[in-house]
């Protein structure tokens, strides 16, 4: 049975410098629907378009064209601060460079979603601690990124994704600044939080053999998604 | 995320570049520092000067003096010319006279003080030796006016005045010394000048002795040969002088204690009419004129102000400069921290939540700058306020009161110090915390 739709776009199209000489359109027109709880990978070569698509997907970026309901919710229409919100509670992202702010400790760093969302001070550190343990680096909290392995920082990532408990994990090359063994690792913890926590994940990659490991794959070019493959269903485009 | 979310993570901020912390805190320390010190040197130094005054006889304490009236001089020469002008029997200031002002104007005048001091200093016989003194002849309330404690019998009264008479009151050194000290009241002690005349008087009273408010003469190492006074009817002293051929034309110079609840400077004012009236009236060569101690002190007072004036203007130039050190870093700072923007608003933090951040970390910075300028501050205006003080205790004795100096640091110099740095940190934060906040969370996160 078809879930309802998490993601529903249509007609999304991305320009730059709308009405100047160097004009530029990314995006011309993507259709994409992902409903609750599967796990997908857009894959694409670097210009593809595919960052710019996540930027969509993740409420950092409006389209200039089309609609783009995430929950019900029409994204293109929402102000600064409502996207905040949308991301906060919505998203959990996950850099293919942790992005983890550096001159503060792992736990610190799972507390910023929370942070942002309001959560008092105790009952912040109470579910940060959770959220590692889930990742297994609750023995590492007080330590900073620097002095944690690029595996353990991803790990660390992915706990501050989850922090607000988002329907929707965004994860870009999370594996592409880790070696084959962590990124396995890594991989793990998306597939297990897919499985037992029932998380709609997508997944950003160039790396066919990733997109392999997930559910459905979508493949974008020139800014149009040019496959839509399900791994038990064959073709649908 | 609430305010002290903000100030904890601008502490962190400030800790992680401790350095740079303390440059971009310096000029505002410098400008922070610059005032307090100053206001806490000028508080001290005006509650000193107000301590002293009231050590003094306090601000209802007048001194009056006789001086000649100079005309405009045009050239050099007109002044080099100029005499001196003869003062005539009718202009001299008696004892009289003086007694009839006081009567006159006993509603609000308390006490007249005026002194004479009789020859030079000269040794004085008891019953049991010989010690030198120093004869002054006073009017009723000098010793009380030196705020000195009698000891046993009187003072020198105005009978004593009118009538004349050799009576004299002692220290209770000189009691010690010549008296062996024994009760010396209604005996007759010998006064040989150092021209070999011998006066003599009758001891009517002993006061004790007080080097800071007596002042102290002689060879003062030594309790037996200090030089103390010997108080004596100011018209005696007057009188004796006269005989010897030393004229100072009536009464120079007098002190009148206003009783409280009186206008001093208003006092004055009439105190001197009154005598330019009485006396000077007829040739207008003289004139009396009358310095108030309240009038004084304001004058210091206006000083020290204009002093903190020009000072603060000066520390206001150094915060504004301090303050735009802290734009330059806070731009610096945003520009530096310009990923962590973007994962913070990819996280969910709002412009506003930034904005606040960066704000909160500029205002930090100021205050802190303020807090230890403000802690530099009251120790050098302690440490000055103690040098001055230093300085000026051996002018103690000129001044005839006792020195004390209470550093005090400005309270309202301090409140203002604070809301300063705070609007400075306001002020030139804001323009970063701005930016800050308006960046696009795309071209923040891809910032390498």
């Amino acid at each position: 049975m078809q879930g309802k739709n998490v993601i529903d776009m249509h007609g999304i199209v991305k320009r730059y410098y709308v009405g100047q000489p160097n004009e530029l359109e990314i995006l011309h027109g993507i259709d994409l629907a992902v409903t609750e709880g599967e796990f997908i990978s857009i894959v694409g070569e670097s210009g593809s378009g595919k960052s710019t698509l996540m930027n969509m997907i993740g409420a950092l970026d409006r389209p200039t064209e089309g609609t783009y309901l995430l929950n019900g919710q029409d994204i293109s229409k929402m102000t600064d601060e409502q996207l905040s919100d949308i991301r906060n509670q919505q998203i959990g992202f996950v850099f293919q460079n942790f992005c983890l702010i550096p001159r503060m400790s792992a736990v610190r760093n799972v507390e910023i979603p929370l942070m942002y969302a309001n959560l008092p001070a105790k009952k912040r550190r109470e579910r940060a601690m959770e959220l590692l343990d889930l990742v297994g680096m609750s023995d590492r909290a007080n330590h900073k990124p620097n002095e944690l392995s690029g595996g353990q920082n991803q790990r660390v990532a992915i706990a501050r994704a989850m922090a607000n408990d988002p329907e929707i994990l965004l994860a870009d090359e999370p594996t592409g600044a880790l070696d084959s063994k962590t990124g396995h690792l890594v991989m793990d913890i998306f597939h297990r939080l897919h499985r037992e926590q029932h998380k709609t994940i997508i997944l950003i990659t160039h790396s066919q053999e990733l997109a392999q490991e997930t559910q459905r794959m979508i493949t974008i070019s020139d800014g149009m998604i040019i496959g839509d493959r399900q791994k038990t269903g064959g073709e649908t485009v | 995320m609430n305010l002290t979310e903000s100030i904890r993570l601008a502490f962190e901020n400030l800790k992680s570049n401790r350095l740079r912390s303390f440059l971009t805190m310096l000029g505002i320390i410098i400008g922070i520092s610059a005032v307090i010190t100053i206001t806490t040197i000028g508080n001290s130094l005006q509650k000193t000067i107000a301590a002293t005054m009231r050590d003094l006889g306090g601000t209802n304490l007048i001194y009056a003096y006789v001086d000649a009236i100079m005309p405009e001089f045009e050239t050099d020469a007109e002044w080099e010319n100029w005499e001196y002008p003869e003062m005539t029997d009718e202009e001299e200031l008696t004892y009289e006279v003086l007694s009839d002002y006081q009567k006159e104007f006993s509603d609000r005048v308390a006490q007249v003080v005026v002194t004479q001091d009789l020859g030079a200093s000269g040794s004085c016989t008891g019953d049991e030796g010989t010690t030198n003194v120093r004869v002054t002849g006073v009017t009723p309330g000098y010793l009380d006016s030196m705020k000195v404690t009698m000891l046993s019998g009187r003072d020198i009264s105005d009978e004593d005045n009118r009538q004349c008479k050799a009576t004299a009151v002692v220290s209770d050194l000189f009691v010690k010394y010549a008296w062996g000290g024994q009760n010396p009241i209604g005996k007759q002690i010998a006064i040989q000048a150092d021209d070999g005349t011998v006066q003599k008087f009758y001891v009517v009273g002993v006061y004790h002795y007080d080097a800071v408010r007596m002042g102290s003469m002689g060879d003062t190492t030594q309790e037996r040969n200090i030089v103390t006074q010997v108080l004596v009817p100011y018209t005696y002293a007057e009188q004796t002088n006269k005989a010897n051929g030393i004229d100072y034309g009536g009464i120079q110079y007098f002190q009148i204690m206003a009783k409280d609840g009186v206008d001093p400077t208003l006092l004055g004012m009439e105190t001197s009419a009154y005598f330019d009236e009485k006396l000077y009236s007829a040739n207008g060569n003289f004139e009396m004129t009358c310095m108030d101690m309240a009038s004084e002190l304001s004058t210091i007072d206006q000083v020290l102000n204009v002093l903190t004036i020009a000072i603060s203007v000066i520390a206001a130039i150094s915060l504004v400069v301090g303050g735009v050190g802290v734009m330059n870093i806070m731009l610096v700072s945003v520009v530096e921290r310009t990923r962590e923007i973007g994962i913070r608003k990819a996280m969910g933090a709002k412009n506003r939540n930034i904005r606040r951040q960066f704000l909160t970390e500029a205002v930090v910075i100021c205050l802190m700058g303020g807090a230890i300028g403000i802690a530099i501050g009251i120790f050098n205006g302690f440490l000055l306020s103690k040098i001055a003080a230093a300085l000026l205790v051996q002018y103690e004795q000129e001044l005839g009161a006792a020195l004390t100096i209470t550093v005090s640091p400005s309270l309202t110099a301090i409140v203002i110090s604070v809301i300063f740095s705070m609007l400075i940190g306001i002020v030139f934060g804001y323009y970063p915390a701005k930016r800050a906040a308006n960046m696009s969370p795309i071209d923040a996160l891809r910032y390498e």
